[in-house]
């Protein structure tokens, strides 16, 4: 008995609240983790386990603008995460809706109808849901999305707690430090998020303030997410003196991608559970492997599938132009050996890039560094010679291995490429509210039209969704440049002729 | 370095509050009856109670809390006990009841209502009676705790179960016990749905089927339940291990619970609770 | 995850999960612990009850209106720590004064959670020496 009294000062008397001056690191993670009404008992223990919080406010499609100097689109959202630090894992479930006023932008945007969006991640499995707990309630699903995990990770461990858990985690290898007379506490993740270093900056009342990381972006480069927690409160039904912002604003490429006014919050370790189901832990983890399939869809014209975002290869005389280098490094490298494989012996002398939307330009930067020259809306030329500048260090790219200066030429209202022999013609799509940057192909002797986005042609067999305004608005568009379309070949989707679109806009 | 200085007080720290657990271990046999079995009878109320000492202020001092206020010991014992991992399992469906009821425990909780904990929330037992035919538990309630004195009869005849559909479900269920080497294991079926596997809004449907083990060396004694209920459960939940000792004086007797009666909810002003 | 206060962590849990956990409310949901207050009145019940015990007194306010409290405590096992047993009870009878210290009930209601007693020939008893909701 007496024995357990020793004991309890023994671990009292090590953890002993510190100076709020010391710059032990040891010491001042101590004191942010007391801010927050984390450590408690007499064992002086960090007893948050599990957390719920829900908020209103809006986020954002990151890298989807209407034009490249804009911020990034906004989306209403309703927002409500649980999360367990003990598993890891975190359930971010979403309601959004079109923001209120013209709606530009991509991303999804417009939205037929409010759409909820539920991701997960669970230790080592990331998934999306229909409803919370799906894959274990019949008529539900549960889609794996291995790739997901380490950004839905990251977002864990840059909570206010996860912040502080890591930087107890990294023991000797977190440091502080002070800029402009406030507390930096920097430190290294480790596992599978070895290699990202988060900075967290404590205010006054030693609460984690401000919490950077640095990942890698196609586009940008080394990308700093920044995230702000403001005015912590206990804002939980049952007190229990664990404190949490009632304010979140996170942004990326420097603007917002999150902002979020939190309502509620049971930090009182609530009974929050993220089973993995059956499905998602048959799948193997890490990205799908690349594939691309090459179809003929004239001679000379080659459809390059495969993956989420297409292609289209089209072989000149002496040179072959390259519709599309999308995503990153991987699929554009992807995409340029199955263009040799299938056109050997002639340079990819153009790439055309549709649009700005990351998705569509993350791989523009492999094509540079294959020797293409770019072609691009005009106003797209000066952000990428900006952007294409920003240092890739964490994972550096073919471009950033060997250093090319990129050569864009950008596009007005029309441009053609032709070598006598064949044509293909670009024009700035007018009227999009998807991307003001957007530029459709045309090949006038074989009546191809190639576009992104505007008209994504589902599957076959299923229902057709709500017409969208953009889909009308390439027709219109078809209609004014006289073009005559006789096939389709959208970079989402599967090739159509023009009837399909004709009869999916009630044209016919 | 500070580093390993505070390993070596975590350390030290750590073996020092295991020891404290084993500190009566002797080097007893385990004793057995007649027919070979391990003898679990005995008086299992041994372990260490908490250090009593005199103070000048109380709701302060001797708390084991924080900084010695009631306020941090409430909250602070809440917020770990509710960090402990091992919870069942709720199908998804079931999710936000299991919520509502904890959040609300005061008022939903039947333990609160000086209704019984049933099995396997009331746990081992305090006191063991062994025969050659059946094992006799009696339980007793620590202070403040509102289950008062029961008992649970084991048959040990080798008998089977009565059909699920003849038996009115009980908090106690039908238990029936055998020997699996020298682990008794105990089989129930038979039960309400209103009793609590255990505080946190853990409910139960009436198709619940708890095994328990038993299992004693020495003078310690090992009691671990597995709750099985795949109509509310994604799998089944096995319960942390309890570790009880005999205790050494031969004439301990157990003190009688006072009888519950439930004062306190009209003027229950939050919905705070442990 | 934590890797330095696992060990510390574990051995924690190990202690809350040898015990099981009977549900109770917190005694600050039912009563202001900064509101300290005394009163003398006379015992009419004293019932021995679980979760706790409790002690009926008449108490004639300022005015001279009486009053009925109720007043929460630990129970005989407790007292009899707090070194009030049977034998030395004494004035903890019906028709007794005793003085209490107590914290209020947060409802307003004539009630508290009395932390010590002083009984009529002046012996003083701490009620609550530990966990509140001792026996």
């Amino acid at each position: 008995m007496i024995r357990r009294f020793f004991c309890y000062s023994l671990i009292a008397g090590a953890l002993a609240v510190p100076s709020a001056h010391a710059q032990d690191p040891a010491a001042t993670i101590k004191t942010a983790e007391y801010a927050l009404g984390m450590i408690r008992g007499p064992q002086r223990i960090d007893a948050v386990s599990t957390l719920e919080y829900w908020g209103t406010g809006s986020t954002y499609a990151f890298g989807q603008s209407y034009r490249p100097d804009l911020a990034w689109p906004a989306f209403k959202v309703t927002y409500h995460a649980s999360l367990s630090y003990a598993v890891p894992a975190m359930r971010v479930d979403v309601m959004r809706s079109n923001p209120d006023g013209l709606v530009q932008g991509g991303g999804g945007l417009p939205l037929a109808a409010p759409q909820r969006q539920i991701q997960v991640v669970s230790g080592r499995f990331a998934w999306n849901e229909s409803v919370p707990g799906a894959g274990f309630i019949p008529g539900s699903t549960a889609t794996p999305d291995p790739a997901a995990r380490n950004d839905r990770l990251l977002q864990l461990w840059t909570t206010p707690f996860g912040v502080l858990k890591m930087a107890v985690q990294a023991g000797s290898r977190a440091k502080v430090t002070t800029e402009g007379g406030a507390t930096v506490i920097t430190f290294p993740l480790s596992g599978t998020l070895e290699g990202i270093t988060v900075k967290a900056t404590l205010n006054v009342k030693s609460q984690v303030e401000r919490v950077e990381t640095r990942t890698d972006n196609p586009v940008l480069g080394d990308l700093v997410t920044e995230t702000t927690y403001s005015d912590y409160k206990d804002l939980g039904e049952i007190a229990s003196d664990v404190l949490f912002p009632s304010h979140i604003v996170q942004k990326q490429g420097g603007f917002p991608v999150l902002d979020l006014t939190i309502t509620k919050t049971d930090p009182n370790n609530p009974y929050v559970v993220f089973p993995v189901p059956d499905s998602v832990e048959k799948t193997p983890p890490g990205p799908a492997p690349l594939n691309v399939e090459t179809q003929q869809v004239s001679e000379g014209v080659w459809y390059m599938t495969g993956g989420t975002h297409h292609s289209v290869a089209v072989e000149f005389k002496n040179y072959v132009a390259l519709i599309e280098c999308p995503l990153n490094d991987d699929r554009a490298v992807a995409v340029i050996q199955a263009v040799k494989k299938t056109v050997p012996n002639k340079p990819i002398r153009y790439v055309i890039n549709s649009h700005h939307h990351f998705d569509h330009s993350g791989g523009l930067r492999a094509c540079v560094a294959e020797g293409a020259t770019i072609l691009t809306a005009a106003e797209n030329k000066p952000y990428y010679e900006k952007v294409w500048a920003m240092p890739h260090t964490l994972s550096p790219d073919r471009l950033a291995k060997a250093p090319k200066k990129p050569v864009i030429e950008g596009v007005g209202d029309k441009r053609a490429i032709t070598d006598g022999t064949r044509t293909l013609e670009l024009y700035h799509l007018q009227g999009s509210n998807h991307a003001d940057t957007m530029l459709i192909a045309y090949l006038p002797k074989e009546k191809v039209l190639i576009e992104a986005d505007v008209y994504n042609p589902a599957p076959p067999n299923a229902a057709p969704g709500p017409v969208s305004k953009e889909s009308v608005n390439l027709y219109n568009n078809i209609n004014r440049l006289k073009l005559d379309v006789q096939q389709i070949a959208p970079l989402h989707g599967r090739l159509v002729t023009i009837s399909d679109l004709q009869r999916l806009i009630g044209q016919n | 370095m500070k580093q390993p200085c505070l390993i070596f007080i975590f350390a030290s720290a750590a073996l020092c509050l295991s020891s404290v657990r084993v500190t009566a271990q002797g080097n007893q046999a385990t004793p057995r009856t007649a027919d070979g079995h391990p003898d679990l009878s005995g008086v299992w109320n041994g372990n260490a109670a908490s250090p009593f000492v005199k103070s000048e202020d109380p709701l302060t001092a001797n708390l084991s809390s924080r900084d010695g206020t009631l306020l941090n010991f409430e909250r602070d014992g809440t917020l770990i006990r509710r960090a402990n991992p091992n919870k069942p399992l709720y199908k998804p469906e079931f999710w936000e009841k299991v919520q509502k009821l904890d959040q609300n425990g005061n008022t939903e909780d039947p333990s609160f209502g000086c209704m019984p904990a049933g099995v396997p929330r009331m746990g081992p037992p305090a006191k063991i009676v062994q025969t050659p035919t059946e094992l006799i538990f009696l339980h007793v309630s620590g202070g403040a705790q509102g289950w008062g004195d029961t008992f649970r009869v084991i048959p040990m005849d080798g008998r089977s179960h009565t059909p699920l559909a003849d038996l009115d479900g009980t908090w106690k269920g039908e238990s029936l016990g055998h020997w699996e080497g020298d682990t008794l294991v105990i089989d129930t079926i038979g039960f309400n749905d209103t009793s609590w596997l255990d505080i946190g809004g853990f409910f139960h449907s009436e198709n619940m089927h708890v095994i328990e083990r038993l299992h004693r060396e020495g003078d310690t004694l090992t009691w671990q339940a597995t709750v099985e209920d795949p109509d509310v459960l994604l799998r089944p939940w096995a319960m942390s291990t309890r570790t009880l000792k005999l205790n050494p004086d031969p004439k301990a007797v157990l003190a009688e619970t006072l009888p519950c009666i439930e004062r306190d909810l009209s003027h229950l002003v939050t919905k705070e609770h442990h | 995850m934590k890797r330095e206060i696992g060990s510390l962590l574990a051995a924690v849990l190990l202690l809350i999960a040898g015990m099981p956990a009977s549900a109770h409310h917190s005694v600050q949901a039912q009563f202001d612990l900064n509101k300290p207050f005394t009163v003398t009145g006379v015992v009419t019940k004293v019932e021995w009850i679980n979760p706790h015990s409790y002690l009926y007194l008449d108490v004639k306010d300022d005015s001279g209106t009486l009053k009925h409290w109720a007043f929460e405590m630990a129970g005989p096992g407790a007292l009899r720590r707090a070194g009030l047993s049977r034998a030395d009870r004494g004035g903890l009878k019906v028709g007794d004064t005793v003085t209490v210290n107590g914290v209020r009930a947060k409802d307003g209601t004539d009630s508290g959670l009395i932390k010590d007693l002083t009984l009529p020939d002046g012996r003083k008893f701490t009620i609550w020496t530990q966990d509140p909701n001792a026996a």
